[in-house]
């Protein structure tokens, strides 16, 4: 800066000096990331504020675990298909009842959680913005650890 | 003068846009002084220049896309947001008790410090800048504006007429008009005082 010296410049420099040392305390970080911490409406999704965001992997882990040691165990099944499905409401079939994989002989009832967005695999309608919410329902295990059907208990 | 890389600063605003609110930590730490010198210059006051403080980064934490790095680097935006904020919570408060700066101005111009070292100099000149900020703080908003910007901070004439959105021909006469007024306010305070004491 060229400027022609002003007679308020020295007091001016002086004030600037005497500012090189003031720095923002350190309150307001903690205000500060606390206010922002806040989620708002349309940036989050309500289930996200007390659930990790891949919450229901370890329930569906177990699940297929389960599946699969009794499928292993059980190995080889044949018997007629016929339905004592536990009461309850309406399940819905994940497979063709026709398959031979549709043995509900000894076939037991299991309640979790999962993610809406697993209903739509199974085409039920779901809402984009409620995709990521979880939801109660029974699955029906065969005796193979297949998962034959499913309902919803809180519909 | 704004040391910040504009890059680093994108990068991180646009961490903050898809919803990573951990980047607002190094851009507080990197901007976060200077944001506060401005408030506390301008409103004269340590209460509300961490108000102002916190109050300008959490805007840019809720509405990040508001930052346009095309129109100019993060820290002058900042500074822009700083200064309505600062107008805005200085219009809510009521207006300083200055007698004291002003007695304050008067024994500190008054007293022979100059010359000497030591903590007394170091607490008149302290008084002195003290006063000096209250004195800041009773001229109109836009001179105090410039003088901060420029005077203080260090901004060039381009950067300050982008923090406040006027050509830089009306910063440089902000700026010589503000000095003036300033020198008037100073001179009045310091010729009342005596006037009073006599």
């Amino acid at each position: 800066m060229t400027e022609q010296q002003h007679p308020m410049d020295p007091a001016l420099a002086h004030l600037k000096r005497s500012l090189a040392d003031e720095t923002a305390p350190d309150f307001v970080w903690a205000r500060l990331a606390e206010a922002a911490a806040i989620p708002t409406a349309s940036a989050t999704p309500r289930p996200s504020a007390s659930r990790p965001r891949f919450w229901f992997l370890p329930p569906a882990a177990a699940i297929a675990l389960g599946a699969w040691f009794f499928w292993v165990a059980s190995l080889p099944v044949a018997a007629p298909v016929t339905a004592p499905v536990a009461s309850g409401g309406a399940f819905i079939a994940l497979k063709p009842l026709e398959s031979p994989a549709f043995d509900v002989t000894e076939a037991r009832v299991v309640s979790t959680e999962v993610p809406r967005i697993w209903l739509a695999s199974a085409g039920v309608p779901v809402a984009p913005e409620r995709a990521s919410e979880p939801i109660q329902i029974d699955l029906l295990i065969s005796q193979a650890g297949q998962a034959l059907a499913f309902r919803i208990p809180n519909l | 003068m704004l040391n910040a890389s504009p890059v680093t600063d994108a990068i991180l605003v646009d961490r903050l846009v898809r919803g990573d609110r951990s980047a607002l930590a190094p851009i507080y730490a990197q901007h976060k002084d200077r944001i506060y010198r401005f408030a506390l210059v301008f409103c004269a006051s340590r209460d509300l220049a961490a108000d102002v403080t916190q109050e300008t980064f959490l805007q840019l934490a809720l509405q990040p896309n508001h930052f346009d790095p095309a129109s100019g680097a993060l820290g002058a935006y900042l500074c822009g947001v700083a200064r309505n904020v600062a107008r805005r919570m200085t219009r809510e408060e009521s207006r300083m008790d200055t007698s004291d700066d002003i007695e304050a101005l008067a024994e500190s111009l008054t007293e022979p410090y100059a010359a000497q070292e030591g903590p007394l100099t170091r607490l008149l000149q302290d008084e002195a800048a003290e006063t000096m900020r209250a004195a800041l703080r009773r001229l109109p908003a836009h001179y105090r504006e410039a003088i901060i910007l420029v005077e203080l901070q260090d901004e060039s004439y381009a950067s300050a007429a982008t923090i406040l959105q006027v050509p830089i021909g009306t910063v440089r006469s902000r700026l010589a008009r503000g000095k003036a007024h300033l020198m008037d306010l100073l001179s009045q305070d310091v010729a009342e005082l005596r006037k009073t004491h006599a």
